[in-house]
């Protein structure tokens, strides 16, 4: 008989394997690892209802939802406490994501000319609410249904709950099959531990079918099948706080009994090697008080026992226990695999509330995603799918002002350029989003995540279409690195040292630094007074972008359609992206390359003490009002040592007491790094956390592998 | 930011001039008091531009980069100011105290959070009384840990003076063989340790550090007789492993490097070094 390690081993091992097949089958993947495993050739395929092939509008979604989980594989294995796993990402798979019955040609000129990604027909990245969840059960939720459904009865209202007791029934069902898989698999087993196993499996999914769980495993299993549908709906992967939410039932299952300390350890083990799900743990609760309890220590405990591509946020706040930060950042240093990481109580309850929210409301918007909070069950959020990309702003800006006679050249006339293009441009990303609100029933409806929040089914609306409770919008900039360091290079380069003229820098920008001289003027504007040192031009620019973008997006809330909107620093991957569609900038960026991340400096901004540079400048570039400019750290590694952990915790809690929201790490040696590069499959467990989210290394792509490695060996 | 010149995340102020020569110092920048020039070949570019702008004739481009003759070198600065990519550094700067105080004061946070402070080192930050005591003064008054790394040469009033603004002294004592001590450093270690026990009587917090170089104290003799110097007295004693890091800063600027063929120190033997002082 295995012990419990054993089946973690085991599990671990299939789980290195499981990414190697998804390497060598799909190739590379420039996202989180989700969990995901491949699924069999050529099984199903979606159901198009338009001419474009694509399928848009509530019956679509829901026919072929159901569709898929009628034919999704089966998935059972004794050494695992769970059944389940995704295997189809059913959003991308087809060919066109908006409707183009609904266009938006209006927005379409001033969305390429400032290349926003405007978010207009992408879906999830709102957080459902487990507790209801866990609560009702998949039948609690049918009565639910069937309550509103004598409530509002009006046909559209009807067929709404229709396709959303479809869906139900669809999941119950691929769940049923998993329950006979097993049962086949046990009476095959010869081995009586394994049978003995099967049938656990198939015992905990025949409880969960239809009723509430009521332990620790069946809470699990339920929370499992909830996301593996969601995510295989629209690749939703918020999760909640786990802590909270798993505390009562080991809690009732250790007092009566049923389970020991290491079984717990074991189920949470398999929980997490499921997916890597945004979870929260640690934090306080909508009163303030610590969520921290037995169960947040068994989750560390399990998460480094399997040890992949985990993405757990401890939300530190005053309160939080002093021994599980503790213990968070022994195991960020032990395992050097990026988890966890850590979110700021303090500057996002204080900028949360700044929208006009209560403490006690913005204490319980927590980390669920990439780099994203949400409140769980209770807002429409967009969070982390509309990017306005200002390094391309202050392209058409600078090359508007290149147009105008030589005396009408500055860097004040400049600002004034960027600040009319980027109004523009933010006006271009909100009129989307609410292109975006108008018409996504249209296109796709929030099937799954309607059920597990507050109002889409007590009204009868899509969580999209006024069915949420709130409508908080987040709009992140892009590139704040970039454009500072150019206004800075600039004003000190061309207006303090007359070292060059503008019509030089020009022509410096476009031949993307080739020439005589192109190379040293480039090495010349790459140490100007950079965004990130202290007491810069570079950071007094970088504050009048932050302050200009958050005015300008917060301009767009209209409280009388419910619509807050909320600004952020996150360019998550799309930094390779929207780098390509930047020219040569005045910072010495070459054309096409990647632009900054987030509120971080670029790479090699300061000489020396990079990390409390970093911490000091990503906590004053905060735009405060509730959504992150995570911290994007490369700790070296020959700090990240045991005996440290009180220096990293030091600086942890100093980034934000001084207004930090996020921070995401990465311990990695520059010579690994580099090695990995070269040939990243001699490295296939090498995590590393690309922004808000962890991933193989050898899953990225090359250009992804640069951006990684430029990064440590810059920091 | 620091983590090695006291306790908890320190931001160490590094003082040019001292009066010893100890030729496993991994700072030879701070040896003179004056500015010195470094060429970092790694970053240059091979423009040329500091070679056209030194009227010195100090600068000659060659194949393998720019080789500057010290000699004509007249310390000018305009070889760095025209540098593109920053192969040309000056070192050491003309600063206030209170400059050096306020951009210290801005780590703060990670003072306050990790118990940590202000490190003065060199150097000698004692051949700086005067300035080294505003530093250091202006620190307290913001509420920062204090920290002194010294050699402890300098003349017993000095010392007196620093005893308020000083919360931490860190000293170095790296034999207790006055001839060696001579030999190796350029001085005798009798006022040494006779400033060491004055502060010692004094009961201000101590922390004495040897550097463990090999073929001048690698050995268990050399070690246990400093051990048993100061194991007496009311200090923390740690050894400072001897590591090659510095080697390049010789070439940059252009000194000659005493320990160039010392080899760094095996973990082994450091560990058989550092249980003596455990007992």
């Amino acid at each position: 008989m295995k012990t419990l390690d054993e089946k973690i081993t085991n599990l671990r091992r299939l789980k290195l394997a499981q990414t190697q097949e998804k390497i060598a089958a799909e190739g590379i993947l420039d996202e989180d690892d989700y969990g995901r495993i491949v699924p069999p050739k050529g099984l199903w395929h979606i159901i198009p209802n338009h001419p474009d092939g694509s399928f848009y509008g509530f019956d679509a979604w829901t026919d072929n939802f159901c569709d898929l989980m009628e034919k999704h594989p089966v998935y059972v294995n004794p050494d695992d406490a769970f059944a389940g796993r995704w295997m189809y990402f059913m959003s991308k798979m087809r060919p066109n994501k908006w409707n183009p019955d609904y266009p938006y040609n209006h927005l379409k000129a001033d969305i390429k000319k400032y290349d926003i990604i405007c978010g207009i027909g992408d879906d999830a990245h709102f957080a459902p609410d487990f507790v209801m969840g866990v609560e009702l059960g998949w039948g609690g939720l049918l009565k639910k249904i069937e309550h509103y459904r004598t409530i509002n009865t009006s046909s559209e209202q009807q067929h709404f709950y229709d396709l959303h007791v479809r869906a139900i029934k669809a999941v119950q069902g691929w769940i049923l099959r998993h329950i006979e898989k097993a049962e086949a698999m046990a009476e095959q087993e010869t081995d009586i531990a394994r049978k003995q196993d099967l049938l656990a499996i198939a015992q905990t999914n025949r409880k969960v079918v239809s009723d509430a769980p009521k332990t620790l495993r069946e809470t699990c299993q339920w929370m499992i099948w909830y996301h593996l549908a969601s995510r295989t709906y629209n690749r939703d992967g918020a999760g909640g706080q786990l802590d909270s939410l798993l505390q009562p039932f080991y809690e009732k299952d250790i007092a009566s009994g049923t389970i020991d300390e290491a079984t717990a350890v074991y189920y949470l083990a398999c929980f997490l090697i499921n997916d890597p799900v945004y979870w929260q743990i640690g934090g306080p609760d909508k009163k303030g008080k610590d969520q921290t309890s037995k169960i947040s220590f068994l989750l560390l405990e399990a998460a480094d026992k399997i040890n992949t591509s985990l993405n757990i946020t401890v939300r530190v706040h005053d309160g939080l226990s002093p021994e599980l930060l503790d213990r968070s950042v022994y195991y960020l240093v032990k395992n050097k695999n990026a988890w966890p990481r850590f979110s700021g109580d303090k500057a996002l309850v204080e900028g949360f509330m700044k929208n006009g929210f209560s403490a006690e409301l913005a204490r319980q918007r927590i980390a669920v995603g990439c780099n994203w909070m949400s409140l769980p069950g209770l807002e429409y959020t967009m969070n982390d799918l509309v990017k306005v990309n200002m390094a391309k702003v202050f392209e058409v800006a600078y090359y508007e002002l290149s147009e105008q006679p030589t005396t009408q050249r500055s860097t004040e006339i400049l600002w004034h350029l960027f600040e009319k293009h980027l109004a523009k441009a933010i006006a271009t990303a909100a009129a989307g989003i609410r292109h975006h609100l108008a018409y996504q029933k249209y296109n796709e409806p929030e099937l799954l995540l309607n059920l597990l929040s507050h109002g889409p089914i007590e009204k009868g609306l899509d969580a999209s279409d006024g069915g949420a409770q709130y409508y908080n919008l987040a709009i992140d900039g892009a590139g704040l690195a970039v454009v500072a360091d150019s206004f800075a290079a600039l004003e000190q380069r061309i207006e303090k040292e007359k070292l060059l003229t503008w019509e030089e820098m020009t022509a410096l920008l476009k031949s993307d630094f080739k020439g005589n001289d192109g190379t040293k003027m480039q090495s010349v504007f790459r140490r100007s007074e950079r965004y990130g040192a202290e007491n810069s031009l570079g950071e007094k620019w970088g504050e009048r972008v932050r302050d200009l973008f958050s005015t300008l997006v917060c301009s767009h809330t209209d409280s009388q359609l419910n619509q807050l909107f909320i600004p952020g620093f996150f360019s998550w991957a799309n930094t390779i992206g929207l780098g390509q569609a930047v020219g040569a900038t005045p910072n010495g960026r070459k054309a096409g390359t990647p632009i900054s991340h987030g509120a971080n400096p670029n790479p090699g901004f300061v000489d020396e003490g990079a990390s409390l540079s970093l911490a000091t400048v990503i906590a004053k570039m905060q735009p405060a009002r509730g959504n992150t400019a995570p911290m994007q750290w490369e700790l070296d590694p020959t700090f990240a040592r045991a005996e440290n952990v009180n220096l990293i915790k030091a600086i942890i809690k100093a980034h934000f007491n001084m207004g930090g929201t996020l921070i995401n790490v990465n311990i990695m040696d520059k010579e690994t790094v580099l090695d990995a590069h070269r040939d990243p499959t001699k490295y296939p467990e090498l995590v590393v956390r690309v922004t808000g989210f962890t991933a193989y290394f050898a899953m990225l792509s090359p250009q992804f592998r640069q951006l990684v490695v430029d990064r440590i060996l810059g920091s | 930011m620091s983590i090695h010149d006291g306790p908890g995340i320190r931001s160490t102020v590094f003082l040019k001039g001292c009066n010893l020569r100890c030729g496993w110092c991994h700072n030879p920048e701070t040896w003179e008091a004056a500015f010195q020039l470094q060429y970092i070949h790694s970053k240059c570019i091979r423009c040329g531009d500091c070679v056209a702008q030194c009227d010195e004739h100090a600068l000659e481009m060659t194949e393998n980069g720019v080789k500057v003759l010290r000699e004509r070198c007249n310390l000018c600065g305009r070889c760095v100011e025209h540098c593109a990519s920053g192969a040309m550094v000056m070192v050491g700067e003309q600063i206030e105290a209170a400059e050096v105080v306020r951009r210290a004061a801005q780590d703060k946070p990670f003072y306050d959070e990790s118990g940590g402070g202000v490190t003065l080192s060199g150097g000698e930050p004692l051949m700086q009384p005067e300035f080294s005591k505003a530093i250091l003064w202006g620190c307290q008054a913001k509420g920062i840990h204090t920290a002194l790394e010294t050699n402890l040469t300098a003349p017993r009033a000095i010392i007196d003076a620093m005893l308020p603004v000083v919360d931490l002294w860190m000293c170095d004592l790296k034999t207790v063989d006055a001839e060696m001590h001579k030999k190796y450093t350029g001085a005798s270690n009798e006022h040494i340790l006779a400033n060491l026990n004055y502060l010692a009587e004094k009961e201000v917090p101590i922390i004495v550090r040897t550097p463990v170089v090999p073929e001048f104290n690698d050995t268990q003799e050399a070690i246990t007789a400093i051990y048993k110097q100061i194991k007496g007295l009311p200090v923390k004693y740690e050894l400072l492993e001897f590591h090659t890091l510095g080697f390049d800063k010789f070439n940059h600027l252009g000194m000659n490097n005493p320990c160039e063929k010392t080899q760094a120190l095996s973990k082994e033997k450091f560990a058989i070094l550092n249980d003596i002082i455990q007992q």
